[in-house]
C-alpha cells in the first residue's frame, strides 16, 4: 500500500552512512563469541543506523508524526526535509481529506485521494467537478466512514457508486446537495454502519424519499432534515410523516427537523425519545409554550438544543428550562428568534456551564449578556446579529472565534473597533434577517475599500 | 526468579531477570524461537545499544514490568501527548542525543511502550514550533532543491480557499 505514493521525492532517502563503521566494529568484536545464526535476528539490523533525527527511519517516523493532524503534518512537518516529508505523506497517518473552494484543480484533488488510500473521513465544499472527485473516491476509498458533501449539484449515479464502493460509511452528510434519486435511497441498505445521515436543503428531496430511507436504515442515531422544501408543491413534513420515522429511527439520539408545518404532536415525540443528545427544531412557531416547558425535562442529556423562532413561547418558558438546572453536557444552545431576555441569559449562565455555541440571533429582548460571556468560558461562537436592544459594549472573552452581528450601524461601528482591539477574532456580519448569507467584516471592509477606489 | 544476561555494544554485561527482558519483543521472540533453556548460562550480545542506554532501557522495563500489554492503537486517542506518566516524563529528561539512543533502543528492541513515550516525547517538542525551528531544535539539515520547497510551499496552501 505504502507504493501507492504520488509526487513524493525521492522514495528512498538515503540514510546517512556516518555510524556503520563504529557499529561494525563493535561488532565484529563479539563475533568469536557469538554462533551468528543463533543471534542474527539481533544482529541484521545494524547497518544503515541514523544518525540524527532527520534520518530516523520512516517507521519510527510514522509513531511520532500520528501525533499530528493533518493539517500539521502538511505545514509543519513535511516542509523540515525530504524524509520527514516522505514519513508524513504516508497513507497511515491521513485519516481526514479537506477540500474547500473552487480554484482547486479537480486533478490535485483526485491525486489527494489517490495517495492517501485510507482516508477515513472526507469533507468537500464548493469544488467545481464533483462528479469526478466522486469517481475517484469510490474507486480508492474502502476505508471511508464519513463523507460530507456541501453545497454541490451531484448525480444519483455518483452516490450509487460511493455507496455501493465504500460500504464503511457511518456518516453520510449532504446537506445543501441538490440532487434527484429514487434508487440511490433504497441502496442506502447497503451501508449496514450506517449511523448518520443529513439531507437538508436538497430541493429534490420528496417524502416518497424519506420514507424510502426510513425503511432502509432503520439503525440510524442521527438524522438532520434542517431545510425540507422540495420543488413539488404541497409535499412539506407533516406531523404524520414524523411520527412514521420517528416510529421507524427508534434509536435516533441526534435530531434535526424543519418544523415550520409541525405542531406538539411531533415535539411530544421528539420528548419522549429518551436517549435524544441533540434536538433542533427550525421554525418552532406551532409548538405552545406548555409543551415547550416540558423540554425541561429532556435537557440533563442534551448536547445541543435549537429552537427557532418559537413564537408561542414565552420569556419566562425559556429562563423555566434553565432555572436550576445543572446542564454540563450542553455545548450548542440557539435559541433564534425567541423572548429570551437577561433574567433567562442569567439562568443560562448558571445552568450551562460549558456552551461553546450559542446562538441568539433576532433575540429582541436582551439587553445584556455579560453573565454568559463570564461564566461560559468555553465560548467560541456568539451570534447576536438582530439583538436590536443589546448593548454592544461587552468585553469579547478570548476563547471566541466567531461573532456574528447585525449591519446596522452601531455593529458596523462594534466590529470596526473589535478590528483593531482583537485582530484574530472573525466578525461576521449578517446580512437580512430574513436569510443566512454573512461576509466577514474584514472582506467586506477591503472590499468597500476597492469601490471606493474606482 | 530466573535471570539472563545482556551485553552491551561496550561489552558490559546486565544481568537481569528473564521476565524483565521479555519486555522486548526481540529477545522474547529470540528466547521462545531458539527455545533457550532458562538454566543456560547464556549471554545475549545487543550490538546496537550501549552500556548507558541499555542501563536506561533496563529502568524503564523495571518500573514497567507489571503493566498490561499496551492497547491497540486506538485512532481516537492518539493525537493525545499530554497522558504522559509523571514517572516516563522524569526518566526521559535527558538530553536529545540521549533520547535520540532510547528511541532507536526501544525500535531495535521492539519495546512498545518504550517507543510509544519517547515518540511522544518528541512530538511534544515539535509541537507549537515552525519548520526552521524544528531544523535547529533536532539539527536537521533543510535538503531540499528551491524548486521543491516552492512545491512545498505551494501544497500548503492548496485546500485553503480564501
Amino acid at each position: 500500500m505504502t507504493d501507492r505514493v504520488l509526487e513524493t521525492p525521492n522514495p528512498n532517502p538515503p540514510a546517512q552512512k556516518e555510524g556503520t563503521i563504529a557499529t561494525i566494529k563493535s561488532l565484529s568484536s563479539f563475533e568469536p563469541q557469538l554462533n551468528r545464526s543463533f543471534f542474527s535476528i539481533l544482529t541484521n539490523n545494524t547497518r544503515n543506523i541514523p544518525t540524527g533525527y532527520g534520518s530516523l527511519p520512516v517507521k519510527i517516523l510514522k509513531n511520532i508524526f500520528k501525533h499530528f493532524d493533518e493539517d500539521e503534518l502538511i505545514k509543519v512537518i513535511s516542509p523540515v526535509c525530504q524524509r520527514w516529508r516522505y514519513a508524513a505523506l504516508q497513507p497511515e497517518l491521513w485519516k481526514t481529506l479537506k477540500v474547500v473552494g473552487k480554484s482547486i484543480p479537480t486533478t490535485k484533488i483526485c491525486d489527494r485521494i489517490w495517495m492517501f488510500s485510507k482516508l477515513e473521513h472526507v469533507d468537500i465544499k464548493n469544488i467545481s467537478d464533483p462528479s469526478t472527485v466522486l469517481r475517484q473516491i469510490s474507486r480508492n476509498l474502502r476505508q471511508l466512514k464519513s463523507l460530507k458533501l456541501r453545497n454541490l449539484a451531484i448525480k444519483e449515479e455518483s452516490l450509487r457508486r460511493v455507496i455501493i464502493s465504500c460500504t464503511k460509511l457511518q456518516n453520510l452528510d449532504l446537506k445543501g446537495c441538490d440532487f434527484r434519486a429514487t434508487r440511490f435511497f433504497e441502496e442506502l441498505s447497503y451501508l449496514k454502519n450506517l449511523k448518520s445521515i443529513n439531507f437538508g436543503g436538497n430541493s429534490y428531496l420528496s417524502l416518497q424519499n424519506l420514507v424510502s430511507a426510513a425503511v432502509n436504515c432503520k439503525s440510524l442515531e442521527e438524522f438532520h432534515l434542517a431545510v425540507f422544501d422540495p420543488l413539488e408543491e404541497r409535499q412539506v413534513l407533516r406531523d404524520e410523516d414524523c411520527t412514521f420515522l420517528l416510529a421507524t429511527f427508534s434509536k435516533v439520539k441526534r435530531i434535526s427537523l424543519d418544523a415550520v408545518y409541525l405542531s406538539n404532536v411531533t415535539y411530544q415525540l421528539l420528548l419522549n425519545c429518551k436517549e435524544l443528545e441533540y434536538l433542533g427544531f427550525y421554525g418552532a412557531q406551532n409548538i405552545t409554550s406548555e409543551i415547550f416547558r416540558r423540554t425541561r425535562e429532556i435537557m440533563p442529556n442534551l448536547e445541543a438544543l435549537k429552537i427557532r423562532f418559537p413564537y408561542e413561547v414565552r420569556t419566562e418558558d425559556v429562563a423555566y428550562i434553565f432555572s436550576d438546572h445543572s446542564l454540563p453536557k450542553l455545548r450548542e444552545l440557539d435559541l433564534t428568534g425567541s423572548k429570551i431576555d437577561d433574567a433567562g441569559i442569567l439562568e443560562i449562565s448558571k445552568s450551562c456551564p460549558n456552551v461553546s455555541k450559542l446562538i441568539l440571533r433576532s433575540c429582541k429582548k436582551v439587553t445584556d449578556i455579560n453573565a454568559v460571556l463570564n461564566s461560559c468560558t468555553n465560548l467560541a461562537m456568539l451570534n447576536v446579529a438582530f439583538c436590536d436592544q443589546l448593548m454592544l459594549n461587552f468585553d469579547v472573552p478570548y476563547g471566541l472565534k466567531a461573532l456574528f452581528l447585525g449591519k446596522d450601524e452601531k455593529c458596523l461601528e462594534f466590529a470596526e473597533n473589535l478590528l483593531e482591539i482583537r485582530p484574530k477574532l472573525s466578525t461576521k456580519i449578517c446580512s437580512s434577517e430574513y436569510n443566512k448569507k454573512f461576509t466577514s467584516y474584514k472582506v467586506m471592509k477591503s472590499s468597500e475599500a476597492d469601490l471606493t477606489v474606482e | 526468579m530466573s535471570k539472563i544476561k545482556l551485553q552491551s555494544s561496550d561489552g558490559e554485561t546486565f544481568e537481569v531477570e528473564i521476565e524483565i527482558a521479555k519486555c522486548s519483543v526481540t529477545i522474547k521472540t529470540m528466547l521462545e524461537d531458539l527455545g533457550m533453556d532458562e538454566d543456560e548460562e547464556e549471554v545475549v550480545p545487543l550490538p546496537n545499544v550501549n552500556s548507558a542506554i541499555l542501563r536506561k532501557v533496563i529502568q524503564w522495563a523495571t518500573y514497567h514490568k507489571d503493566d498490561p500489554p499496551p492497547p491497540e492503537d486506538d485512532e481516537n486517542k492518539e493525537k493525545r501527548t499530554d497522558d504522559i506518566s509523571s514517572w516516563d516524563a522524569d526518566f526521559l529528561k535527558v538530553d536529545q542525543g540521549t533520547l535520540f539512543e532510547l528511541i532507536l533502543a526501544a525500535n531495535y528492541l521492539d519495546i512498545k511502550g518504550l517507543l510509544d513515550v519517547t515518540c511522544k516525547t518528541v512530538a511534544n517538542m515539535i509541537k507549537g514550533k515552525a519548520p526552521e525551528e524544528i531544523r535547529k531544535t533536532f539539527n536537521i539539515k533543510n535538503d531540499f532543491t528551491a524548486s521543491e520547497e516552492e512545491q512545498v510551499r505551494k501544497e500548503n496552501e492548496w485546500c485553503e480557499e480564501k
